[in-house]
């Protein structure tokens, strides 16, 4: 996870700019050198994640804070837990999401109609056809956001659960495919369909690594035949699908401030009074009780979007009560 | 998303030397005070080093739409796009060239957007369907290059595009027909042309040879072999060479006369082969059941020649944009259906009253001498043939139709490696029309008029090398009750004769 944004560079042009970047491993920045054109969309790809990441989580304890631009979300990532499982899956889903958008609006040179990552031919173009090109986007993610996976940064079990996991995340793109189709014929009969396969919305992808983390398995690493495999702690539960995120230890309850193990706490936070779910102040705050201000706020309203590319509202004022976590 | 340096009716690139400045997205458009009108969507076909080619043959646009849902803005009630629209090409290599101007329309389009699943506000994209842009029915140029402009006021000043929510982007998918199927397709023309020229000719031959002037049954084959020569002509391959915008309309032209023709000889085939006392043997026998094909065929025409014509003038023009347009259209196509439908309800009709008189007939056979109960044998095991391949032919066009439909999409979320299911499609194309090509084949085979069997009620000879298929291998397979009227010789030979739709020369 890295994070080109906080170290001023607005576009990855030169060799030099690789080295600079904060975060990155050996093997990335081997890749970084040898990739120029496709950097700009694995940066765009890690931005994106962490905006979806945010906006999925926003009403939990753990919020998918930032917290310094070389590591980005901090310790909280150095256990195998569920946050950490859902911020690799959703990496990985962000870099095959953005250079996949950036092949198909041709922005890339090296990736065409074909199938691989090894470069492109025109005659593939003129005998077969293309769709957005998911495969050179997941083909790539796999290759940079898995190099981070040396052995010797992390042990065995992290390296798999990373992974599996990076995979999953590309499996939610992969497998979310929408098919798209269009008549052709005698006039204007359905004679022929031509149908092309287009990428989910990243919103979409998000959404539904979401779910995946709420129904993740714990696992532990085992030898199964002479193969190092990581499988459910509870024998009784289905085994995990490819598709399936998984951590290796339970989540910190995230409710006090312990910036070791990476959380912020919830002071502070806004909570929903009304709410019995996981934003309600009584979960939200940890029982520990809430503050709540009456404040008087003027926001927009009525409005409406004027193409291009502003949006005109009206000013409305209304009191609101306003809860804050102890 | 980029602005242009000119001014608009350029078309300009979306990179490049002479390519536009870029916009990343649209808040740099609001930073940088850059007004709707000089926002320009552009968008180079093929992308990068890639060239079209002319195998392509035709080349259809659609566009698709990302418009973001927010608290604050949503889509309109019945959103209409307006664009302003910029089509060039060029011929150099890389596309990196001065672009010729193709054309430049004002177009709208009606915007049919919902929000998949509950609105929880922020970021959501709109699912909105897919809109036809254009239709180019040659693909003679290298490279081509689209601009799309969202203007705010039209040329009386008045707001538009205001409902149309909050574009983030828009989409070009391009389709064409790939090279190595027009290859494949062009090189089967190619060969059946001279195979059913030939056979036509054959056939025509022997018709010349008879005494007689011929009947309506062998003119009826003689046009459907010259409609299948029509269709066969291998007229495509001018296009690897000249530019012929006309190309769609003319194979809709040349597809829409072999289905009239077809139908037309299933109908003519059936009924001169009906075995009552009627006499037919003239198209105005027929004349409900052609008037069903012929009203059908001439508004599907008319709605094809106002699609495809205006196409050749503005490739961006659908009937099926206007209101007024689509009523129309769906009016031609609804009057057409309904001729279809009544004429396989006349079919239908037909072909149950053929079985009937045919079990009927055949019982007569049994009191005929040998060599003349073997000649009719014959002639309705031939017929039964063919009715049993027409009925195969058809049925596999109808499956090889659904399972196109269907499959695909079934199919597509399945594949990993390459996609499979678009050769199967293409195969059920060239696999259907192969098939149809054998079957006018058959026909002109098996219906020419032998000039042996002239002295035939005198003398069958069961080594007449047209008509192998006399072998009684079938025998007798009904053997209903025997009615003892029908049992008499003189009274069924005429009928039966009209088998061979010979009754001419009776």
């Amino acid at each position: 996870m890295f994070n080109v944004q906080s170290i001023g560079i607005n576009s990855i042009e030169t060799t030099e700019n690789c080295d600079v970047i904060p975060g990155l491993v050996n093997r990335q920045i081997a890749i970084c050198k040898r990739n120029l054109e496709v950097m700009d969309s694995v940066s765009q790809g890690a931005h994106i994640s962490i905006l979806e990441c945010q906006k999925q989580f926003h009403n939990r304890r753990w919020n998918c804070s930032t917290v310094d631009p070389f590591t980005v979300f901090g310790p909280v990532l150095d256990n195998g837990t569920r946050e950490a499982a859902f911020v690799s899956s959703v990496t990985a889903a962000g870099v095959a999401h953005a250079v996949t958008s950036a092949c198909s609006s041709g922005d890339l040179v090296k990736c065409g109609c074909d199938r691989t990552v090894t470069g492109t031919s025109p005659d593939g173009f003129t005998w077969s056809g293309c769709s957005d090109n998911v495969a050179y986007g997941v083909q790539f993610s796999k290759m940079f956001v898995d190099a981070r996976e040396t052995k010797s940064r992390v042990s065995i079990e992290r390296r798999l659960m990373n992974l599996h996991n990076n995979e999953a995340g590309r499996r939610a793109i992969e497998e979310n495919i929408k098919i798209e189709c269009k008549c052709h014929g005698v006039s204007g009969s359905c004679e022929v369909k031509f149908c092309w396969k287009s990428m989910p919305s990243f919103r979409k992808v998000g959404a539904l690594l979401k779910e995946k983390f709420d129904g993740a398995t714990e696992v532990a690493q085992r030898r199964v035949s002479s193969r190092r495999q990581l499988v459910p702690v509870n024998p009784n539960y289905k085994p995990h699908t490819n598709a399936d995120l998984v951590y290796l230890q339970g989540s910190p309850d995230f409710c006090e401030r312990n910036l070791a193990i990476g959380s912020l706490g919830t002071e502070n936070r806004t909570c929903n009074k009304d709410s019995k779910a996981i934003d309600g102040c009584e979960l939200l705050c940890c029982g520990r009780g809430y503050n709540t201000k009456i404040e008087t706020i003027t926001e927009r309203c009525s409005c409406k979007f004027h193409w291009c590319c502003y949006v005109k509202c009206k000013q409305c004022t209304r009191t609101v009560e306003i809860h804050t976590c102890k | 998303m980029h602005r242009p340096h000119a001014e608009p009716p350029k078309a300009v690139p979306p990179r490049g030397k002479h390519g536009c400045d870029r916009l990343d997205n649209f808040e740099e458009a609001l930073t940088r005070h850059i007004p709707a009108s000089d926002i320009t969507f552009s968008f180079q076909i093929p992308h990068g080093k890639l060239e079209m080619s002319r195998l392509f043959q035709f080349m259809v646009g659609v566009l698709t739409l990302d418009i973001e849902h927010t608290n604050e803005v949503a889509v309109g009630t019945d959103p209409t796009l307006s664009m302003v629209i910029t089509m060039g090409y060029n011929n150099v290599p890389d596309g990196n060239g001065e672009w010729e101007l193709l054309y430049q329309v004002n177009e709208t389009r009606k915007l049919s957007c919902f929000l998949e699943g509950e609105e929880d506000g922020y970021g959501e994209y709109y699912d909105c369907d897919p809109l036809a842009l254009f239709e180019l029915s040659s693909v003679h140029h290298k490279h081509y290059l689209v601009n799309i402009r969202l203007p705010i006021e039209d040329e009386n000043l008045q707001e538009i595009n205001q409902d149309i929510g909050s574009i983030k982007d828009l989409h070009i998918v391009e389709i064409h027909q790939t090279g190595g199927f027009t290859i494949i397709w062009l090189t089967m023309k190619s060969v059946f042309f001279p195979l059913v020229l030939g056979m036509m000719i054959f056939f025509q031959r022997r018709v010349n040879q008879l005494e007689r002037a011929p009947l309506l049954m062998e003119k009826t084959i003689l046009s459907l072999a010259i409609v299948m020569t029509f269709v066969n002509f291998p007229l495509e391959w001018l296009t690897l060479a000249f530019e012929i915008p006309a190309m769609l309309l003319i194979s809709d032209i040349r597809q829409g006369a072999c289905y009239a023709m077809l139908f037309s000889f299933w109908i003519i085939f059936i009924g001169e082969h009906m075995m009552d006392s009627v006499r037919r043997n003239s198209l105005k026998a027929y004349w409900q059941q052609t008037m069903a094909i012929g009203v059908a065929c001439t508004g599907l025409l008319v709605f094809d020649l106002a699609e495809r014509g205006s196409q050749l003038v503005n490739p961006f023009y659908s009937i099926w944009n206007s209101q007024q347009g689509s009523k129309l259209a769906m009016g031609f196509i609804i009057l057409a259906a309904v001729c279809v439908c009544l004429y396989f309800c006349f079919l239908l009709f037909m072909v149950l009253c053929l079985f009937r008189n045919l079990r009927m007939k055949s019982v007569a056979f049994n009191s005929m001498p040998k060599n003349r109960k073997n000649y009719y044998q014959g002639l309705l095991y031939r017929f039964r043939f063919f009715m049993i391949f027409t009925l195969f032919s058809a049925v596999m066009t109808v499956v090889f139709f659904v399972l196109s439909q269907v499959n695909e999409v079934y199919n597509w979320h399945l594949d990993n490696e390459d996609q499979p299911q678009l050769h199967y499609t293409s195969g059920f194309f060239t696999g259907v029309y192969g098939l149809w090509n054998v079957y006018v084949l058959a026909v002109l085979f098996l219906y020419s008029p032998s000039h042996k069997d002239e002295p035939l009620l005198r003398q069958v000879d069961q080594s007449d090398g047209s008509q192998v298929e006399f072998e009684m291998t079938e025998a007798t397979t009904s053997r209903p009750t025997v009615a003892a009227s029908m049992a008499h010789p003189g009274a069924t030979a005429p009928e039966v004769y009209q088998l061979l739709g010979k009754n001419a020369g009776d």
